[in-house]
């Protein structure tokens, strides 16, 4: 126990920023859907279509940091044996598996129209579906054993092999054919995608990052109290 | 009316923002009632026991 | 106690290990990575005419002709030095345009291309209509 006092210095400023970022999600959700189904223009080839980009990266994005997160929370775990990051991964896990449903349904929804099916074998599909998995692996061995420092560790060890994955996903449309489009943003010559489409997409992004802080500090504080809770019961128990 | 039609993409764009949203909101109703109930737990715990210093229920100060 | 910069090197050597044969194993199997072959590799690979795979390209322009059969199509696509002639029977995708990339599936028979499905892949430009008028003018 004698992380407690590193705790509660984290957790008083855990508590002093959620407030922000509730705030920052609460305002961003209805400006950013405003743009995104409103003001912004349809695209010259997909037509509203195009909408369903401002829902679905946003998410993908969001996947994406909330996996980093888990494998670099893993590591510190494996690594520093500190508690909180094995609370920090096991927070970040199911906020993952959330984003990625998002991203693989919202891009059943916007393949079906635009290429003409929702789900093809692509390296950049495949390797998001491998994520899905990757989260729900995670939760599953984090949870299947009776101490969770154990169960912690075997996680960890899922998480960062799986870190792999990451650059994966994000090379997957550049390295090899794929059906999906490469990336409108992160491109040399800069972003092909105009501004009245792009504003859009940031501001749901920030909308989603926002949430995710909000979400991850809300576990963190479940996941401290539950393991507070369960080392008084077994020294109660022990008594 | 027009507006919801999309441009004949209604089928495809509505459903994807109701399931985002839905997944979203269903995340953070989790993430809440997670934290409620752990730490309504262990503020039961510990009003009912003398001896546990009070730094732990810290967390639970908004 | 194992003391942690041991534990921070054996995490880097396991991850650069596990690192290394996915990047293996990715390389050796690209042909199952890639999700279609360009023309240009379609007339370089000598594939089985037997195997069902997948060719992509841009279709090329004034090249789409419709019939003789009800929905039969026939098009060109090309990925810049070689062109390969698709035939396909069915309903094309709203994003199907000629200038635009399409993959297509099927098997090569006698140099025509017989394709049981086309998915149309769109490019990562996203730019309203007046604006892509405005430029083409």
């Amino acid at each position: 126990m004698h992380h407690i006092s590193n705790m509660n210095r984290f957790f008083c400023i855990a508590n002093a920023i959620l407030p922000i970022f509730c705030v920052v999600s609460a305002g961003m959700f209805p400006v950013g859907l405003y743009y995104a189904l409103i003001e912004s223009p349809a695209d010259y080839q997909q037509g509203d279509t195009v909408r369903i980009m401002y829902v679905h990266v946003p998410a993908a994005w969001g996947a994406m940091i909330c996996y980093l997160t888990m494998a670099m929370a893993s590591a510190v775990f494996l690594i520093y044996n500190q508690p909180l990051a094995n609370l920090a991964a096991r927070a970040a896990a199911p906020i993952g598996a959330g984003f990625t449903l998002i991203v693989l349904v919202t891009g059943s929804f916007w393949g079906q129209p635009v290429w003409g099916t929702g789900w093809v074998w692509d390296a950049r599909l495949t390797s998001v579906l491998i994520l899905f998995f990757l989260y729900l692996g995670y939760i599953a061995l984090a949870n299947a054993f009776e101490d969770p420092d154990r169960g912690g560790r075997a996680g960890a060890v899922l998480a960062l092999v799986g870190a792999i994955n990451l650059p994966i996903i994000k090379f997957s449309v550049d390295w090899w054919n794929t059906l999906h489009q490469s990336s409108s943003l992160w491109r040399i010559r800069g972003p092909s995608i105009v501004p009245e489409m792009l504003l859009p997409l940031l501001l749901m992004g920030c909308a989603y990052f926002s949430l995710f802080v909000v979400m991850m500090i809300l576990r963190l504080r479940g996941l401290y109290a539950g393991r507070l809770l369960r080392q008084m019961r077994i020294a109660a128990a022990s008594r | 009316m027009e507006y919801f039609s999309m441009g004949g993409y209604a089928a495809y764009v509505w459903p994807s923002y109701g399931i985002a949203m839905l997944i979203l909101v269903g995340l953070l109703i989790n993430s809440w009632s997670i934290t409620r109930r752990y730490e309504a737990d262990l503020i039961c715990m510990c009003q009912n026991r003398s001896d546990i210093e009070p730094v732990s229920i810290d967390i639970t100060e908004k | 106690m194992i003391s942690k910069n041991y534990r921070l090197g054996m995490l880097i050597g396991f991850l650069a290990f596990i690192g290394t044969a996915v990047a293996l194993v990715l390389i050796a199997f690209e042909d199952s990575v890639v999700f279609f072959f360009t023309p240009t590799e379609l007339q370089s690979k000598q594939v089985n005419p037997e195997r069902r795979i997948r060719v992509g390209g841009l279709v090329e322009d004034g090249s789409t002709k419709r019939g003789p059969a009800d929905a039969e199509i026939r098009f060109k696509i090309t990925d810049g030095n070689t062109t390969v002639t698709i035939r396909y029977i069915g309903i094309l995708p709203d994003l199907f345009r000629e200038g635009q990339g399409v993959v297509a599936q099927g098997y090569l028979q006698n140099a025509v291309f017989q394709a049981d499905e086309v998915l149309a892949k769109h490019d990562e430009n996203y730019m309203p209509r007046n604006l892509a008028s405005a430029m083409n003018k």
